[in-house]
């Protein structure tokens, strides 16, 4: 018993060799809870595949997870006013490529969350110029990245993965479809928003929670943002996916046109009501 | 010649123990359930193969003619005897099995000689003598719950069985119920952590009387409502719910505290339409129990909470208090399962552990299977009865007894007995030391 309550809160796995199907979970990961399911693969290729995944999560968590103080963010962040500090090559890469996004979002997807913030970042140092960093609006996304090279490297062919709802990755296609199909919930009404059809692709939803309003922060005013807009970002990449989703929450409908092209095979709409 | 037998062999009892030896491997379930050992589709071929099992039905009134459907059902089962006091309901037994041999005395019925099984379904002030009775005539005994109005008549129905060869059973229908058994098996192997209580209710909006062609004939058709028969709610329905929890829990409460009261029903009954009760472990884990019959908002439940989750067991469902899945995962997950393919209701705005979902329902069973709703006075459908009584006619033929069914309705119906105690005298009320058996964990 002792042993059973012990794997839920590690979260579970379990194969069905009958259906050659593997389902996980874990209730606690990067600050909310990832559920996959892998069709057609061998146990082996499953397993390994989903602990290598684990793993991978768990080294995100400490690189980017900005409540623990032990974090390379979290220390980044703490010596924010002290000049250029040393990074690890990984953050480095990230925070390159969060400057890329900026940069192609017009500003929007920001993770130090102020237009008026400058980053500099190179030969294995950051200066973050007085800013914080918060990657929350991003981190999810990376991992799907890593997750679909994890699974492509074993063989995995279909998959879906849903990491707290928002997040999705979805590989080839469900094993009675010729796709992955799922329907965008609006979380103050329960009712479905729109229904997309995933195929090799990723989708990323943004928008406000009933009783958990204004986390999205715009740049441009520092202020949260209210009210009920939920965004939806479909990519070929779950990192772009994720930052488009954030960055559709901010932008008029013009400025997303704009924006929208600049990433390939992007697809984003809002829904205000 | 055999063959014929064989293919018309009864299906209910065969697919009962069928599905849950294919959920756990057999052999590993019915070492949790070992009532189930002595009813196999082997056995139950074997048994067939021999003869049927000649049932005399002591008692027709409503539970008697609902056994009496089920039992036309049974293809190892044949009714050669019916017997009732009163007439109409004699009358009425007898169109339903015509040429069955009908008593007004179950002494008669007991001395036919070419009776293997006896089923009694009369009230519950009769049970103690005529399980007795029968069990002397060296008939084999099914009886319907409770065991007995009183706890020396308990023990001399226990002592009785323990000196006999026959077998005995007791309607204890969940003990039958698939959804049931598949819980207690998910129990045992920790699906909801640690056991740290119970709770159980059973709310009806009926007022339990039954209408009378002549005043003389009240106590024999109301008989539920006057303690020289009735125990009221307590054994009536409290008995299923009780019984299950120690079979849960694998112990047995060893005292308990209570109100009851007749709130409502106030039309001369004499036994309660309120009940509130507090079972207590030696652990100090509780059983809750509550009953009334003035409202029904509640339904029937009977709650099994865990460390990490809860199972309702009459409803067959599960919740976990961490639910790792994504709602809509676990949908996807029986969608592929199941060969479907539609859109689930996966994406939205983030989850985060401060918005925690509402406690998700997980079926116990594959395939829904009917939940109770506890409001059916005679009996619901597909709740075990069935099965059990099946199990008891193969029983007929073979010898052999089903374990641990009249040590769940003897320790069920101490339980029931001590509880009104306890709401009668208004004190608390321990476990009579005279009245443990072998068979009780504590
Ligand atoms: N397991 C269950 O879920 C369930 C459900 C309903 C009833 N029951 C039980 O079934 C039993 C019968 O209940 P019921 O609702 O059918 O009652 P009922 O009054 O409809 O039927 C009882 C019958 O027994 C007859 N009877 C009484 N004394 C007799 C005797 N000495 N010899 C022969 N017949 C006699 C009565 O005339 C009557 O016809 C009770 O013990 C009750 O608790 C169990």
């Amino acid at each position: 018993m002792c042993q059973l309550s012990f794997v839920l809160r590690q979260g579970y796995s379990q194969y069905d060799p009958d259906g050659r199907l593997f389902v996980g979970a874990v209730p606690q990961l990067m600050g909310t809870k990832l559920s996959g399911i892998i069709a057609g693969a061998s146990e082996g290729a499953a397993r390994f595949a989903w602990m290598e995944a684990l793993s991978l999560a768990g080294e995100l968590e400490a690189l980017l997870n900005r409540f623990d103080p032990a974090s390379e963010v979290s220390l980044l962040n703490a010596a924010c006013g002290s000049g250029p500090r040393p990074v690890s090559p990984r953050l480095e890469e990230l925070l390159a490529a969060c400057e890329d996004y900026r940069s192609r979002t017009s500003g929007l997807f920001d993770i130090t969350r102020d237009a008026a913030s400058s980053l500099t970042v190179q030969d294995g140092t950051a200066d973050l110029h007085g800013a914080t960093l918060d990657f929350g609006g991003i981190g999810k996304g990376w991992f799907l990245r890593e997750c679909r090279r994890i699974l492509a490297d074993r063989g995995i062919r279909d998959a879906f993965l849903c990491f707290g709802n928002s997040s999705i990755l979805a590989m080839g296609s469900h094993p009675h479809g010729d796709c992955w199909k799922v329907s965008v919930i609006d979380p103050f009404t329960g009712d479905a928003v729109t229904e997309r059809s995933l195929k090799d692709a990723s989708l990323s939803v943004s928008g406000n929670r009933p009783g958990y309003e204004g986390h999205i922060i715009d740049p441009r005013t520092g202020a949260g943002l209210p009210g009920r807009r939920i965004t939806v970002a479909m990519c070929p990449d779950p990192a772009d996916a994720e930052a488009l989703s954030t960055c559709a929450m901010l932008a008029t409908g013009e400025e997303l046109a704009s924006i929208t092209p600049r990433f390939e095979g992007a697809d984003v709409k809002q829904y205000n009501y | 010649m055999t063959n014929n037998r064989n293919e018309s062999i009864d299906m209910g009892l065969r697919n009962f123990i069928k599905t849950l030896g294919c959920m756990t491997g057999g052999t590993a379930l019915l070492a949790t359930t070992p009532w189930l050992t002595s009813c196999t589709p082997e056995k139950l071929e074997e048994a067939a193969r021999e003869r049927r099992a000649r049932i005399g039905v002591i008692g027709t009134g409503s539970r008697g003619q609902y056994h009496i459907h089920n039992l036309l059902k049974i293809q190892i089962a044949e009714i050669v005897a019916l017997c009732d006091i009163y007439q109409p309901n004699l009358d009425a037994a007898a169109k339903l099995v015509p040429g069955a041999r009908l008593y007004k005395d179950h002494r008669k019925l007991l001395e036919d000689k070419d009776i293997d099984g006896v089923i009694i379904a009369t009230p519950l002030g009769t049970h103690a003598a005529l399980t007795i009775d029968s069990l002397e005539a060296g008939k084999h005994t099914f009886c319907e719950k409770a065991m007995a109005l009183t706890m020396d008549q308990c023990k001399a129905v226990y002592d009785k069985y323990r000196d006999s060869d026959r077998v005995l059973f007791y309607c204890m229908q969940r003990m039958y119920d698939e959804k049931y058994v598949k819980a207690f098996q998910m129990i045992r192997t920790g699906l909801i952590g640690d056991i740290v209580g119970m709770r159980c209710h059973w709310f009806r909006n009926a007022d339990w009387r039954r209408e009378v062609p002549s005043p003389e004939l009240e106590r024999l058709i109301n008989w539920r409502l006057y303690r020289e028969n009735s125990a009221g709610l307590m054994t009536e329905l409290g008995s299923h719910q009780l019984e299950v929890c120690t079979l849960v829990a694998d112990k047995m409460p060893t005292r308990v505290a209570g109100f009851g009261d007749i709130v409502y029903w106030k039309d001369g009954r004499e036994v309660y339409d309120t009940v509130s009760l507090t079972y207590q472990f030696g652990d100090g884990r509780n059983i809750v129990y509550e009953s009334l019959i003035s409202n029904k908002f509640n339904g029937m439940e009977e709650q099994i909470l865990g460390k990490a989750g809860t199972v309702d067991l009459s409803k067959g469902v599960y919740y976990l208090e961490e639910d790792d899945l994504v709602f809509g995962v676990r949908q996807l997950l029986t969608q592929v399962r199941d060969g479907v393919f539609a859109a689930v209701p996966t994406a939205g705005p983030s989850w985060r552990p401060e918005l925690r979902d509402k406690y998700v329902p997980h079926a116990i069973l594959k395939q829904a299977s009917g939940a109770a709703t506890g409001q059916n006075m005679i009996g619901e459908q597909n709740d075990g009865s069935d099965i059990i009584l099946e199990a008891f006619c193969q029983s007929c033929i073979t010898g052999e007894r089903a374990r641990n069914v009249v040590e769940e309705c003897y320790s069920a119906t101490i339980l029931c007995l001590m509880g009104n105690q306890a709401m009668d005298e208004k004190r608390v009320v321990s476990l009579p030391e005279e009245y443990i058996i072998p068979y009780m964990k504590f």
